[in-house]
């Protein structure tokens, strides 16, 4: 992810939060970005998140350039190659801690199922990012297979997502220790387990750049540490993280460092 | 998809019950005011036409005004085939007569001379129906003579015919109790004539058929007597289906802007909900869709609610609402339910979602 000649205010008159900003984030690589409060370290993210749109300048992300998508390409960044760990975790009561951690495969619709024709003339569906989970049977006539075939195997392969996306969404509560009931309110749930909840439903996509604010803000050690490692794994597996923090702990582990002036 | 779309709709619903409750509230409502409105009015209507189809509305009297004298018995024939028409029957112009037995001249009464099947507009009570030259009088009228049983005579200046029957008249036809009824000659010329159709709603095509068929030539010497009772039922509906249509559009305005008020209030408290959904990479479109689904659900459930409500409420008051109606009502409401959602979605979708993110 690249930014080049980043400018932004939030209205034509109030003054500008980001002046000519040019930083590459690394992919492997943790980069905090730091500052004095007011200095636009959270609207750099929500930049980053596509979420503001800057005055000039340019955000690559493989390479492409984003500022001018459309909501429905922004979105489909957002849920196939963002994911976002808010300050205060935002978690939806009236979801489960399962459902919360899932909620973001449902809105991932389009590349969720995406349908090949093998050089052998069998269609295949493939869950963008991993691998090809279910193969249909011989397709030899298209036309008289599409009512028949496709649509057992679309069934077929609807559910071996879900089950896919159930088991992802529990080895991630595993690695970052949610021991809660999978059914439990998240309303019922404490403030450290949210937020470890809510980095596990950021990750639930298996995104490329993971954009997390201030996400040790307010946490105690124990549970700042499980994200802290989590986070330095995701980098590890050749992402770019990028960590809105003042928090010394986090400072510490961070590979590069943005300081807002 | 759609399974998804659905569980998530769901849980909006669920989320969301300050808004559910209102806006099936307000499809309830509509749906009850709408159906209530309608049935009253129909019901109304259907009590109009009962009455004014006992009292005569369905019959068309023609009056020939011209000097060259139209109606005769070929026309009355001519008009009895048409296959709408019950039954045709003329009168003449009223005279007096009086008791030719007594030759009391206190006795003096009106009478008028008819052709055609009088049967169909009076009954006969006593003694027969008359020949030409022969007369029946009505109870009232064998009252004033002083008749012990269906003859007599009775007399004008120059002639007499003889009492054969005494009638009572049809409710319709009420005045014909004051009268005596004579009988003509079917050569003798009649300056008026009733006919009376099967449907009501015949009534009009039916007089312009007879119009133009029995005086090509000289319709503006017809004059079409009787439309009086018609054209009042006519206002009557005419008005009664105003109101209902007034309130109608009351109806729709206030849904409308109900749910509108609603889905916006819902949508402003739950901003953070949606800017949650945009962060984790839901469209505006799904997020629009979400809401108007919402609306359109929970709008048809009030409105299957209120629908369910109305019936029995007409029920008890022995009315009751064809089913076509009802689904057309629901659907309507549903419509509303939707249009309610549209605009307060693309107004929320299009708030900043940073801003919508840290609305506390």
């Amino acid at each position: 992810m690249v930014v080049s000649d980043l400018n932004f205010s939030y209205t034509q008159d109030s003054p500008t939060i980001i002046e000519n900003l040019n930083f590459a984030f690394p992919k492997g690589k943790i980069t905090v970005v730091t500052g004095e409060s007011g200095r636009g370290k959270s609207t750099l993210l929500f930049l980053l998140g596509l979420f503001l749109k800057p005055n000039s300048g340019s955000i690559l992300i493989d390479n492409q350039e984003t500022t001018e998508y459309d909501d429905s390409q922004k979105s489909l960044i957002r849920s196939n190659k963002i994911g976002f760990a808010f300050q205060d975790a935002i978690l939806d009561p009236y979801r489960t801690v399962i459902e919360s951690v899932l909620e973001p495969t449902l809105y991932r619709v389009e590349s969720n199922r995406k349908i090949n024709k093998e050089h052998d003339g069998n269609y295949t569906y493939q869950v963008e990012n991993t691998k090809t989970i279910s193969p249909l049977e011989n397709a030899t006539d298209i036309v008289s297979s599409k009512t028949i075939n496709n649509s057992h195997s679309v069934i077929k392969s609807y559910q071996e997502i879900q089950e896919r996306n159930f088991e992802r969404a529990i080895e991630l509560l595993k690695r970052l220790k949610v021991e809660v009931e999978l059914n439990t309110r998240t309303l019922k749930i404490s403030g450290g387990e949210a937020s470890r909840v809510a980095l596990a439903r950021a990750l639930m996509n298996d995104p490329s750049i993971i954009l997390a604010d201030e996400p040790t803000g307010n946490l105690d050690s124990y549970n700042a540490d499980i994200i802290l490692a989590t986070l330095n794994e995701e980098a590890s597996k050749d992402k770019t993280v990028i960590i809105v923090s003042h928090d010394s702990r986090v400072v510490s582990i961070a590979d590069e460092v943005l300081n807002l002036l | 998809m759609a399974r998804k779309l659905f569980s998530e709709i769901w849980l909006v619903t669920k989320r969301h019950i300050g808004a559910t409750i209102a806006i099936a509230s307000i499809s309830f409502l509509m749906t009850l005011s709408i159906v209530l409105v309608f049935g009253e009015s129909q019901a109304s209507i259907q009590n109009i036409r009962d009455f004014m189809d006992t009292n005569g509305a369905k019959t068309i009297q023609f009056l020939d005004d011209s000097d060259i004298g139209y109606f005769d018995q070929e026309t009355l024939n001519f008009v009895e085939a048409f296959d709408n028409i019950e039954y045709s029957f003329e009168t003449s112009t009223v005279f007096d007569v009086f008791n030719s037995l007594t030759k009391d001249e206190i006795n003096l009464f009106p009478a008028k001379s008819f052709r055609g099947d009088i049967s169909k507009v009076v009954q006969l009570v006593a003694g027969r129906m008359p020949k030409a030259g022969e007369a029946i009088i009505s109870e009232n009228a064998a009252h004033g003579f002083k008749l012990v049983g269906p003859t007599g005579e009775i007399s004008s200046s120059n002639q007499s015919w003889n009492v054969v029957g005494i009638f009572k008249s049809d409710e319709a036809y009420l005045d014909f109790k004051n009268f005596a009824l004579i009988y003509e000659s079917s050569t003798t010329p009649m300056p008026y004539f009733y006919s009376k159709v099967k449907e009501y709603n015949e009534l009009p095509t039916t007089q312009t058929l007879i119009l133009n068929m029995i005086s090509p030539f000289g319709r503006e010497d017809i004059k079409i007597l009787s439309k009086s009772l018609a054209s009042l039922q006519n206002t009557i509906e005419n008005n009664l289906g105003s109101f209902a249509n007034y309130i109608l559009i009351l109806v729709l305005f206030l849904g409308i802007v109900l749910i509108t008020v609603a889905t916006l209030i819902d949508a402003f408290l739950n901003q953070k909900d949606i800017g949650r959904r945009r962060a984790l990479g839901a469209t505006k479109i799904y997020i629009s869709l979400l809401m108007i689904f919402r609306g359109a659900l929970v709008s048809t459930v009030g409105a299957t609610i209120g629908g369910v409500v109305s019936i029995f409420y007409l029920y008890f008051y022995y009315l009751s609402i064809p089913i076509n109606f009802l689904v057309a009502v629901i659907i309507f409401v549903l419509i509303i339910g939707s249009l309610g959602s549209l605009l307060p979605s693309l107004i929320i979708i299009n708030r900043d979602p940073l801003r919508a993110i840290r609305t506390p």
